[in-house]
């Protein structure tokens, strides 16, 4: 592979593109994020490849725009954090790693030098022992997220956060932090996050989850933006030699699942079977490189069994269906001024 | 990453009022608010904002230094560090804002801070005021009761916390970590008139606006002066020298623009004025609102020294010396008016002897000290043996609440003959067991 070919294999990696679910998302969830209310942990789930990341990436970027004029006049501030909840393959690990990251983005100062001060009895003591404990770490979060006048914390790769302890216990922390520090946490990741709320009444009461939809074939207008979307990404296509994707464009929705991540895996190692023929094109790679229809069938089952867990917990799906809110409004009639 | 600044953007508290904060004070709330001793604070502070070649200073010398007059440069480049750490304007929180105005001698309270028992009564958490950090008050403006050395603990020694677990902050006691002084009981000692007037007028200078300590300077000290003499003393300064028990030339000096003021004499000629401090700084002259405050008698100087004659002198240096203990000749000197270096030149020898009795004097304090010292920790060596515990020099520290810094050579030595002795009493008595 040439450096040129490589780089621009790289760029295809690399392109992200939004589709009008991401939009639609990000605008039902940034008035949930910006207005105080109780609900201050929100879940955003999806299935496996259908850009969890990449809607965190582009709410960042919503979150910077939002609070650019409370940036620029405190030079202090940080009104948002971005963290990744990651797993270094232990079984079990704890808050301590995401504390940690979350003190880094805080950018706070001299955490090899921390001594937590803690009150008992009306005495402060200083305890330069607890600078490596959860509970020294959690006090220094929550003064940083005070301070740094934080008031949304993004947390990706949410789900593993299942194995920091009992689902309720995680999800106590997570609400006992945002009750501390005023801050409203939003948790990207798989379905697996709805057990996080479905153990305790206290926590769904606090709780709104949102989900990312795929691209559903049964839809015209899906197809059209999948479509779009093909023709972005073969627009990036690493060889002079480019493949007409777009016009099988139907047939890659159905073998992708409607899944942006696994349409590009799909490609990716086309990519890669086309760069080491010597840029010649093959039909037979698109075979190759799709997922083997075994493997296919085990995420499309994840993927329907996640969905319908999530189905009615979703935000905006209420008790009152169409029928039941036609009779509401007309009890109600017209507002009334203030 | 988005760039922020190093430290929180921390308000100062009470600007442009009585209670502004010193800067001790912000920088202690600033460390407990990022959960760190201020020290290492300052010391991420230098290392991102490193001084230049020609200055030196470790975290333990700026902290010190946060409370200082007149040290130079070094205290206004530690504040346009903390202002670019923390984005916010600290001028107002120095004492360093009445640098080249006032004398530096005995300004600020560099060794033993205080606090005001009732403000901390009335909020425990309440931030350490600047004024309280001026050498010549005593006393709380706002209460008028006597500042009480936070030095100081009520608390039992077996309550005092380790070095490392003692918490830095202007309202709680750094040796047992109380909040609000809980642990100092005794009632609050009211103030004189003389040391609230003296509290009132420095609290309304440090108070001053960063816009009223821009018309102040050098010329403008020296205006103020000469309108306050003018309107107060009828134009004679040995009038306002000897009513406010100053040294006349010292007024004549301060007049003529040869040495600066110290903030005693000239709080002493507005006290005498009635006068606001504040405003003799800016180059005018106010009356205080208040009733006038008489200035005490004794703290009147008595040029005394005119009125002893050599001879006096001789003999009272002749009972000086069967004192026991004797003064120092600077003691002497003191108390006769006169200076020690004219004792020294007068009287060589009975100088000397005065000098050789105070060594003598404080050899024996030391021994006496070290003998002290060794009984407290022998017996809180016997105590921890017969509680079956370990000698050891931290344990002993720690149930004789006598702690053995390493530079007290003395105390150090004692704690170890104390570890040593218990450790071969205890072999002895165990071997004397096993036999």
């Amino acid at each position: 592979m040439t450096e040129e070919s490589a780089a621009r294999q790289n760029e295809l990696f690399e392109a992200r593109v939004k589709h009008p679910a991401m939009n639609r998302l990000v605008e039902e969830l940034m008035p949930l994020l910006l207005t105080p209310s109780e609900t201050n942990i929100i879940i955003v789930t999806g299935a496996t490849g259908v850009g969890k990341s990449t809607v965190t990436r582009v709410l960042l970027k919503q979150l910077m725009r939002d609070f650019a004029v409370e940036i620029e006049r405190d030079q202090s501030a940080l009104p948002f954090v971005g963290v990744e909840a990651y797993a270094n393959g232990d079984q079990r690990h704890s808050f301590k790693g995401l504390y940690e990251d979350i003190c880094k983005e805080l950018q706070e100062p001299g955490m090899v030098s921390k001594a937590p001060l803690t009150e008992v009895d009306g005495r402060l003591v200083m305890n330069p022992q607890s600078r490596n404990t959860v509970a020294g770490l959690r006090k220094v979060v929550e003064s940083g997220l005070r301070h740094r006048k934080t008031r949304v914390c993004v947390i990706d790769e949410a789900a593993h956060l299942l194995r920091f302890g009992r689902d309720a216990a995680v999800m106590d922390t997570l609400k006992s932090l945002s009750n501390t520090t005023n801050t409203k946490w939003v948790l990207v990741g798989s379905f697996d996050l709805f057990d996080l709320v479905a153990s305790h009444g206290q926590i769904a009461r606090r709780t709104t989850i949102l989900n990312l939809e795929r691209y559903r074939a049964t839809s015209a207008e899906d197809r059209d933006a999948f479509k779009r979307l093909v023709t972005l990404l073969q627009a990036k296509w690493p060889c002079s030699s480019v493949p007409n994707f777009s016009a099988i464009s139907n047939e890659l929705l159905e073998v992708s699942l409607g899944c942006v991540g696994l349409l590009k895996n799909l490609m990716l190692d086309a990519a890669a079977l086309q760069i080491k023929n010597r840029g010649e094109w093959d039909p037979r790679f698109l075979r190759r490189a799709a997922k083997a229809s075994k493997l296919r069938k085990v995420i499309e089952t994840e993927i329907e069994v996640g969905e319908a867990k999530v189905r009615d917990a979703l935000y905006g799906r209420s008790t009152w269906d169409d029928k039941a809110l036609e009779k509401l409004a007309a009890r109600m009639g017209g507002c009334i001024s203030a | 990453m988005l760039e922020r600044t190093l430290f929180y953007s921390l308000e100062p508290l009470g600007i442009g009022t009585l209670q502004v904060e010193g800067l001790r004070s912000y920088v202690q709330r600033l460390a407990a608010a990022h959960s760190t001793p201020p020290r290492a604070l300052l010391g991420t502070l230098l290392a991102r904002f490193p001084f230049g070649s020609d200055m030196q200073a470790s975290p333990a010398e700026v902290m010190r230094a946060l409370v200082s007059y007149g040290s130079g440069r070094l205290i206004a480049e530690v504040t346009k560090r903390l202002e670019l750490a923390t984005g916010q304007s600290l001028e107002a929180c120095t004492l360093e804002r009445f640098g080249g105005l006032l004398a530096p001698q005995g300004f600020s309270r560099l060794q033993d801070p205080k606090y005001c028992p009732s403000c901390v009564q009335e909020d425990p958490r309440c931030h350490g005021h600047l004024a309280w950090d001026v050498g010549c008050v005593n006393v709380c403006p706002l209460h008028n009761v006597c500042l009480l050395s936070a030095k100081h603990c009520g608390a039992p020694n077996e309550e005092h916390l380790v070095l490392q677990q003692r918490p830095f902050l202007p309202s709680v006691c750094n040796q047992c970590g109380s909040v609000g002084f809980r642990c100092v009981v005794h009632d609050a000692t009211p103030a004189t008139a003389e040391q609230s007037w003296t509290a009132a007028a420095v609290a309304g200078a440090v108070a001053m606006s960063t816009e009223a300590r821009g018309r102040c300077n050098a010329a403008s000290v020296i205006a103020g002066l000469q309108m306050l003499v003018d309107t107060a003393y009828g134009g004679s300064s040995v009038r306002a020298s000897l009513t406010a028990g100053l040294s006349r030339p010292s007024v004549g000096q301060w007049l003529l623009g040869r040495g600066k003021p110290s903030l005693t004499g000239l709080l002493r000629l507005c006290q005498g004025a009635n006068c606001e401090l504040s405003a003799v700084l800016q180059g005018d002259f106010q009356a205080v609102e208040v009733d006038r405050v008489p200035l005490d008698a004794p703290t009147t100087r008595q040029y005394r020294a005119s009125h002893v004659t050599t001879d006096e002198l001789r003999s009272r240096l002749a009972e000086a010396l069967n004192v026991r203990p004797a003064p120092t000749v600077a003691e002497f000197a003191r108390q006769n008016s006169t200076s020690a270096r004219w004792v020294r030149k007068l009287f060589p020898e009975e100088a000397g002897k005065l000098a050789e009795m105070g060594k003598i004097q404080r050899e024996m304090e030391r021994a006496q000290a070290y003998e002290e010292a060794l009984a407290t920790y022998k017996n809180a060596a016997e105590e921890l043996i017969s509680r079956g515990k370990r000698v050891s020099p931290k344990n002993v520290e720690k149930l004789s609440g006598l702690v053995a810094f390493s530079s007290n050579t003395k105390r150090r030595h004692a704690l170890l003959a104390a570890v040593t002795g218990a450790a071969e009493n205890r072999h002895q008595g165990s071997a004397n067991g096993t036999s």
